[in-house]
């Protein structure tokens, strides 16, 4: 009796611990979605990319603005652009059709050179050079 | 530009990619739609061609990537002068098509009233676009892409247009005591309680004494050769050149020429350089092109079918199919005829709260000049309905629809730029299509104005938000990824 009433008591434990992680996990993901994550970041990337109709391409920094709103996505590549030295190449990451569309625009006001735009399935991958080339 | 496509999607026929049958889909129940309404009366033709000119102007649109509201921004935030350049291809082209309409006869242009109310507006209209992301129309077709933020901004909108104009109280503190004796003086019906609303009293005290006219008619050439002469080449294409060429000497002519390599430039050069300028990008000059042409257009079809229903409002031609509710005491509702978006979102906005037992008919903007009809009976409406629709239409035939939801941050920003957007609206009268493209292409210079206020307002705009971008990442550096 005794021990089934302990068994009963830990299994009890157990599922409260359960339910109360599944609890945190699924408020977690919900705060996620809501809080979105922070739209517009810059990352150190430093690969070597292989462009459609461009070949190899080293890029030393990713700015991913999924999401990102304008006129956040051209502030923060005008940011990144003057951090990086000139001859380097950096990404755009973007899903808003209006900013693409004036990326070439803004490579020549910014003193870089728009090499290529990439279309993928549910974003754009823009390359630009710093410097004119 | 070199642009490559990724092969997955490239390899599909347009035909058989499932947006596309979206896209279809959505073009079939507009069609559906429209044979239904006409099916019911057909004298809803009126209301349809709103809805298929909206349509029209949404694929547009999101074809160019038509953004007014980075025309005034970009010049700022980053000094690319694009949109601006395409903002005013369609300016003289809808100046010309709108010299023709005048001409023949059928333009259904009413000029606004010059005042210091639209360079205020229009600052606060400028300011908050900033933080939207887009203007009135812009919200529209960027909703029509699958961005709720822009579902969001246009609710915003339209509740906080509904709001000013009817709101009375602490709110009416905020008028001088003149205007309301100017209100009073007025004599308006009772039921509209002048002196009670601070958006009546600025209306029949202040806005009602002022004159608004088009630059023909101010200086009494009304003739055929005053309007090409005065509306057409001095109030809507000289400006054009001038801000054209302020474009390329400011944001444009360095880089050219460095670029093309010629140290000592002639006259040619610069031609040429302005014309690159022009068509650096295709698709928002060739947008530019089509939405001037057919903005001019709108105007014609729905003059020309005032004239066969000889009505002057549309709201006699509701009470002639037996539809009197929502209209105002004069029996009219919104109808500019002409492409316009901030009233009938207020309207929206008005109608969903006078449902909620808020009565906004005993104001002057409802009450007395627009009515609040049923949405369904919203002619101008089912514009700005068209341009989401004929938006979505577009994306989706290109693949650019993508559901887009908001985060805290910018749902933020949505609800209080949009909210800034609508009072600036009210304000000005309207807002950069109807306070500026409306009317500088019909000849009152009183868009100008608008304009100058608005690029106020984004610069400043632009200033706070550059500001905030450099606060929150300076408060976050780990997320920032720097």
């Amino acid at each position: 009796m005794f021990t089934k009433d302990k068994s009963m008591w830990h299994a009890t434990c157990l599922l409260m611990r359960v339910a109360k992680r599944r609890m945190r996990v699924q408020v977690n993901s919900l705060f996620d979605r809501l809080h979105g994550r922070p739209a517009g970041m810059a990352s150190l990337v430093n690969k070597d990319i292989d462009v459609p109709g461009l070949g190899c391409v080293h890029v030393v920094r990713s700015v991913d603005c999924l999401g990102a709103m304008c006129p956040r996505p051209q502030l923060l590549t005008m940011k990144v652009l003057g951090e990086v030295g000139s001859g380097a190449a950096i990404e755009v990451v973007l899903d808003n059709p209006t900013a693409v569309e004036g990326f070439p625009a803004l490579a020549q006001t910014l003193g870089c050179t728009h090499l290529a735009t990439v279309r993928e399935s549910d974003c754009w991958r823009v390359y630009l050079r710093k410097g004119f080339f | 530009m070199n642009v490559a496509s990724a092969s997955i999607a490239a390899e599909t026929h347009w035909l058989f990619r499932k947006s596309s049958l979206k896209a279809m889909g959505i073009f079939l129940l507009v069609v559906a739609g429209s044979l239904l309404a006409l099916a019911q009366d057909t004298r809803f033709v009126y209301l349809l061609v709103y809805v298929w000119f909206g349509l029209a102007y949404g694929m547009l649109l999101q074809y160019g990537r038509f953004c007014m509201a980075s025309a005034t921004r970009d010049l700022f935030a980053v000094k690319v002068p694009r949109m601006a350049v395409g903002v005013m291809i369609a300016v003289a082209l809808y100046a010309v098509v709108a010299t023709i309409v005048t001409l023949s006869g059928f333009s259904t242009f009413h000029p606004n009233a010059m005042g210091w109310h639209i360079v205020i507006g229009a600052a606060i209209f400028g300011f908050g676009i900033v933080f939207t992301g887009g203007c009135a129309s812009g919200s529209l077709y960027k909703a029509g892409e699958g961005n709720m933020n822009s579902m969001l901004v246009i609710v915003a909108i339209s509740f906080s247009q509904a709001i000013v104009v009817t709101a009375s109280g602490w709110w009416d503190a905020l008028v001088p005591q003149s205007w309301v004796a100017s209100a009073v003086a007025k004599d308006m019906p009772a039921e509209l309680t002048v002196t009670q609303g601070w958006f009546d009293i600025f209306t029949a005290g202040y806005m009602w004494d002022l004159k608004g006219s088009t630059t023909a008619d101010a200086l009494g050439q009304s003739g055929a050769a005053g309007i090409v002469l005065y509306n057409t080449l001095l109030t809507a294409i000289l400006p054009v050149i001038l801000i054209l060429i302020v474009l390329y000497v400011f944001y444009y002519r360095k880089g050219y020429l460095r670029r093309s390599g010629k140290a000592s430039p002639v006259l040619r050069d610069e031609l040429a350089g302005m014309w690159a300028m022009c068509t650096s990008s295709k698709n928002t000059a060739l947008a530019g092109i089509g939405l001037g042409i057919l903005a001019g257009l709108h105007m014609y079809v729905t003059g020309a079918l005032r004239e066969h229903y000889d009505i002057f409002n549309f709201g006699e031609l509701l009470v002639a199919m037996g539809y009197t509710e929502g209209l105002s005491i004069q029996d009219t509702v919104f109808d500019p005829g002409y492409w316009y978006i901030t009233t009938q979102e207020a309207q929206w906005g008005g109608w969903i709260m006078q449902k909620l037992g808020i009565n906004n008919m005993d104001s002057i903007f409802f009450g007395l000049d627009n009515g609040l009809p049923n949405p369904l009976l919203n002619a101008p409406g089912f514009m700005s309905i068209g341009i989401i629709l004929g938006a979505a239409i577009m994306a989706l035939s290109r693949r650019e629809f993508k559901w887009k939801m908001p985060s805290w941050e910018t749902a933020f920003f949505a609800i209080v730029g949009g909210t800034l957007m609508g009072i600036g609206a009210r304000l000005a009268m309207g807002c950069n299509i109807g306070a500026f493209f409306a009317t500088v292409t019909n000849g009152d210079p009183s868009g100008w104005v608008f304009l100058i206020g608005m690029v106020l307002g984004a610069y400043v705009g632009v200033k706070v938000f550059t500001w905030y971008m450099d606060w929150s990442d300076a408060r976050k550096p780990s997320e920032c990824g720097l």
